[in-house]
């Protein structure tokens, strides 16, 4: 039996896995606490700000890791493993999206309806950019978009994108500087820092 | 995080990029506006706040469950479920039969020093044992004297008896009562209920006899 109890809060995201594999529910509720609001942030964003679907998504994400801890190799980087995971289950949706899309009336469901008369407001502030740079960033396609988000919005490093796509660095590195050159252009008019 | 390409635009100015850094960039952007333009894009949606709400309830509680089902817990040992009998969950502090228990200890614990008294009242008082003394009587030309240096006179070994009975001899032995002793609190004829006599205290040495009768070895 063991006399001390492990302190869950230092230990790494890999050494939990380990211990959820064994049921310690602990260890899940921690990994749950580290990264249940970045995922659904994550999903929020990929899944059209669909909120209830990002729910679900969360769901099933950590189901998976209920129901499946030994699919993550501890060698590897849990944080790696779990985005690449979310991000198969964004592409899958999409996919999905896209069938219902060819068998629909030809309305998209997806379709978020914004309000349009924001744009006349004349102050700029951060709520505007980020508005804009949102609009901007839907106007990318999907290869391009996801590595931007990935970097910027959930804070990986190239590296770790390049893994979570199984793609090489310099690919990534293409695509981000694409995205950005495109961002940049698209909010040339707004030019933020000057702004601020 | 280990920082990479995107970090170094954002820190740095064109002209402080080395050499290797400029020829790593030079795929991606080659003049100075462009890296600006870059740079701006960069620190604006890093600067961006970001909203990550929390998940509901309902996710984790249903999470919750299935872990529960999945890694159900191992079979209780013995002293597990008396644990989970006089501890029970979702029940009263008054209705847990550990805290029952533990009333019925205290009340027993209060009680008992009063019932005891009472008992000790009512009981009727040690009487104070009588112990006789057969004393054998001795004759003159079969006692020997024991050498003492004073008061030895008291001190008489049945020698006569000592074949018949060699371990049983009996030492008789007699001490003077001082003449103080009435005043004494502890007299002899005390009452005292647990019928412990403290008659006086004297140094063994005063009285050699007592001595002898100390350091006797059976």
């Amino acid at each position: 039996m063991r006399l001390i109890k492990p302190r869950y809060q230092e230990m790494t995201d890999e050494s939990l896995m380990i211990a959820v594999s064994k049921g310690d529910q602990r260890a899940f509720n921690e990994i749950y606490q580290r990264y249940s609001s970045p995922l659904l942030g994550y999903f929020i964003r990929m899944l059209w700000k669909d909120r209830e679907k990002a729910e679900d998504f969360v769901h099933d994400i950590f189901a998976k890791i209920i129901r499946k801890p030994e699919l993550f190799d501890p060698k590897r980087s849990f944080k790696t493993w779990v985005y690449s995971v979310a991000n198969n289950m964004c592409k899958n949706e999409y996919k999905k999206q896209e069938v219902r899309k060819n068998t629909s009336n030809g309305l998209d469901e997806t379709y978020v309806v914004k309000d349009h008369n924001a744009n006349v407001l004349s102050e700029v502030s951060d709520n505007q950019f980020r508005y804009e740079f949102e609009k901007s960033l839907e106007g990318l396609d999907g290869k391009h978009s996801e590595v931007f988000k990935l970097r910027h919005l959930e804070g990986l490093s190239i590296k770790e994108i390049a893994e979570i796509l199984e793609i090489s660095d310099g690919t990534v590195k293409s695509r981000l500087f694409y995205a950005t050159k495109y961002l940049a252009s698209s909010l040339e008019a707004f030019n933020p820092l000057l702004n601020r | 995080m280990k920082k990479d390409l995107i970090d170094t635009i954002m820190e740095k100015d064109f002209i402080e990029l080395s050499n290797a850094e400029r020829k790593e960039l030079e795929e991606f952007c080659t003049t100075e506006s462009e890296y600006i333009h870059m740079k701006e894009v960069f620190i604006s949606v890093e600067a961006m706040p970001l909203d990550n709400p929390t998940p509901r309830k309902e996710t984790k509680e249903k999470l919750d469950e299935l872990f529960a089902s999945t890694y159900p817990k191992a079979a209780p040992i013995w002293y597990s479920s008396v644990g989970a009998f006089i501890v029970r969950k979702n029940q009263p502090i008054h209705r847990q039969p550990l805290m029952q228990i533990a009333a019925v200890g205290l009340l027993l614990l209060l009680i008992y020093p009063i019932w005891n008294t009472s008992e000790f009242k009512d009981a009727p008082r040690n009487e104070v044992a009588s112990v006789e003394v057969n004393q054998t009587p001795i004759s003159k030309d079969t006692k020997t004297e024991v050498t003492a240096p004073d008061n030895n006179d008291d001190l008489v070994t049945d020698k006569k008896n000592e074949d018949s009975s060699p371990k049983t001899a009996t030492l008789i032995a007699s001490i003077e009562k001082p003449a103080s002793m009435d005043a004494l609190p502890g007299r002899l004829d005390s009452d005292h209920p647990d019928g412990v006599y403290v008659a006086y205290s004297q140094p063994a040495s005063d009285a050699p006899e007592m001595l002898d009768l100390l350091t006797t070895t059976f």
